[in-house]
């Protein structure tokens, strides 16, 4: 075995592993192209005149219209495309907030203990216990229809799991050797947790980040697909919506290519996790 | 001899852990570890701490540095009274205590280089002011320790078990503790391995006058590198003497165990070898009087009724036994 030029870190080890698996780079490449596609339509470089009319009523796919028309005689591709933007965003938005309240909520309860542990133990058995759908409803009706009501709702029910994650690991962490010799240092509270704990436990993180990604994006769906989704702007779920009244009309275009741009995604980012897993988690290790 | 005083003295340390039960945890008993016990350890001076696993000796070596809090006595470094320290004059009485752990594989963030590492213990006390101040003393640090500057640059997975160890020794140093303590530093490790890294610590004893607490449950090693030596049995120091007394003349029934189990490397070689039966007695729950009546071959109805006394067998020679194997060590 010839020794590498130059040491490398586990998270280059990490990154060189997952490229070795062609499923994996497909699953990041589309990832990728899907973010540059919603990047490009969040400018206005692409998909811009969504709304335009470019056809007739319910044209059929066809050399003109890649992916038909829909009512109003717009493209259905545009749609799609302005819809990626959508999903991208809610997806990302969502898993930041989720991540970002799971790991300082887990961190804190598990590093801390005590009075610390049991109230935040409280509040997310409290926001377990409470049906998802229904908590997903309940805040959108406060917050409002509309994008931001998306991000917070889905937000605030997808941070839990990851918070129960983050807490056992980091309690089992802080009692390890290297952590105590931190102490014996002298190190406080936070560059402990921050410097030594925490980069330790971020595989999960990063893990969770592709899992919520993608559940976001279905819920999204299911949300519009509600009514309660985005609001004036295509979304995937708006259109499969629409789909309830064409397809006893025979126009599955809509519903079809819809359901195939979140399906790609989705499964990219399954994909993706599962090889995240693979490649971070120590004890999967050569298996 | 002693005209200074020690540098760390231990006096009456005890660490019990409450141990909690039932649905709504209730507290239903305690594990003492650390029994109420006093010693004092010279500069420059080694104090081999031995004893089976589960003796609480990790346990003493940890309390005396607060990585747990006692739960009574006192750790009294240069005179000065640590477990009374509030957090910020207790952060920079770290700057002269360190610990070596026994796993150089969980005692090192796989997330960080050696560099990393080591600048770590330099920037919390902000003992350099520029980088390439901290740069030197880093060269420094692994001169001590024979570690190559490449080593630097690299992560804990890319060494050796011996030399993740001497890379811990080179983390101990950084702040020019006067007092380590070693938790079985070197018994995660081969024996070739071993010797190598307790002739290091040797050699920087002598170089730098660090005062070490050796804690190991192999005799050989302890008599090797320290110059006294307590003997600890569930919780209690039984026997402390100077090195040679202790193997010459051990008067602890427990300690003379401890000493026949000694393997030694001649096959012809036939001794005495004193097999204890039973297992150590739960420390929930230790038995009354002395705590090793229930294995030893001497006991008698006294020692059941009370715990022995520290009594003098010569110099700096104590044993709390009833029956002690040598009334009288002669020097």
């Amino acid at each position: 075995m010839i020794a590498p030029p130059f040491p490398r870190s586990l998270w280059a080890e990490t990154l060189r592993q997952m490229l070795q698996k062609k499923l994996t780079v497909v699953a990041m490449a589309v990832v990728f192209l899907y973010t540059m596609v919603a990047l490009l339509a969040h400018w206005g470089l692409i998909a811009g005149d969504w709304n335009v009319e470019v056809g007739g009523s319910y044209a059929a796919p066809s050399i003109q219209h890649w992916l038909g028309t829909d009512i109003f005689g717009r493209s259905v591709l545009a749609k799609i495309i302005k819809g990626t933007e959508v999903a991208m965003s809610v997806g990302f938005v969502v898993a930041l907030i989720a991540v970002t309240m799971g790991v300082a909520l887990g961190a804190l309860a598990g590093y801390f203990g005590g009075i610390v542990d049991e109230c935040i133990v409280w509040f997310y058995t409290t926001v377990a216990s409470i049906p998802n759908i229904m908590l997903l409803l309940a805040l959108t009706f406060i917050l409002g229809k509309g994008i931001l009501s998306v991000y917070i709702a889905l937000g605030m029910t997808n941070w839990v799991e990851l918070c129960r994650l983050i807490r056992g690991e980091v309690k089992r962490h802080k009692d390890q050797e290297y952590v105590q010799a931190a102490t014996a240092l002298g190190a406080s509270h936070l560059r402990k947790l921050c410097r030594h704990i925490l980069p330790n436990v971020l595989h999960i993180v990063i893990i969770c980040f592709a899992l919520i990604f993608q559940f976001a994006i279905k819920s999204e769906v299911i949300l519009s697909y509600l009514g309660l989704g985005v609001q004036n702007s295509p979304s995937w779920g708006v259109m499969i919506d629409d789909a309830r009244v064409e397809l006893a009309r025979g126009i599955w275009w809509q519903l079809v290519f819809a359901t195939l741009a979140m399906f790609l995604i989705v499964l990219a980012f399954n994909i993706l996790s599962d090889a995240l897993r693979d490649a971070l988690d120590p004890k999967l290790k050569g298996k | 001899m002693e005209p200074n005083p020690p540098l760390l003295e231990v006096r009456n340390l005890s660490k019990r852990f409450p141990i909690r039960g039932g649905i709504l945890g209730s507290l239903v008993g305690h594990v003492q570890a650390v029994d109420n016990v006093s010693f004092s350890i010279n500069k420059g001076e080694t104090l081999g701490l031995v004893g089976e696993s589960g003796c609480g000796k990790s346990t003493l070596g940890r309390t005396i540095l607060r990585l747990m809090e006692p739960s009574a006595g006192q750790v009294l470094f240069e005179s000065t009274d640590i477990t009374q320290l509030d957090a910020q004059a207790m952060r920079a009485m770290r700057r002269k205590m360190q610990i070596i752990f026994q796993d150089p594989y969980a005692s090192l963030n796989p997330r960080m280089t050696v560099s990393a590492i080591l600048e770590e213990p330099l920037k919390i006390h902000q003992l350099y002011a520029t980088a390439a101040a901290r740069q030197q003393r880093l060269y420094e640090l692994l001169g001590y320790v024979q570690l190559s500057k490449e080593a630097l640059h690299k992560y804990p997975h890319e060494f050796s078990g011996g030399q993740r160890q001497r890379i811990c020794i080179a983390r101990a140093l950084a702040v020019c503790p006067q007092f380590i303590v070693c938790d079985e530093s070197v018994s995660a490790l081969d024996v070739s391995i071993q010797a190598q890294v307790i002739n290091l610590l040797m050699d920087l004893q002598k170089e730098l006058g660090i005062t070490y607490l050796f804690i190991a449950h192999d005799l050989k090693v302890v008599e090797f590198i320290a110059h006294r030596v307590a003997v600890m049995y569930l919780g209690k120091i039984v026997e402390m003497a100077p090195a040679q007394s202790i193997y010459q003349h051990p008067c602890h029934p427990y300690t003379k165990a401890l000493l026949s189990a000694i393997p030694v490397p001649d096959p012809n070689h036939t001794r005495e070898r004193i097999i204890l039966q039973g297992d150590v007695p739960s420390p929930i729950t230790p038995p009354a009087g002395c705590h090793f009546h229930p294995r030893c071959w001497k006991a008698t109805a006294e020692c059941k009724t009370m715990y022995p006394a520290p009594t003098q067998h010569g110099k700096n020679h104590t044993c709390c036994c009833y029956h002690p194997l040598h009334e009288k060590v002669m020097e």
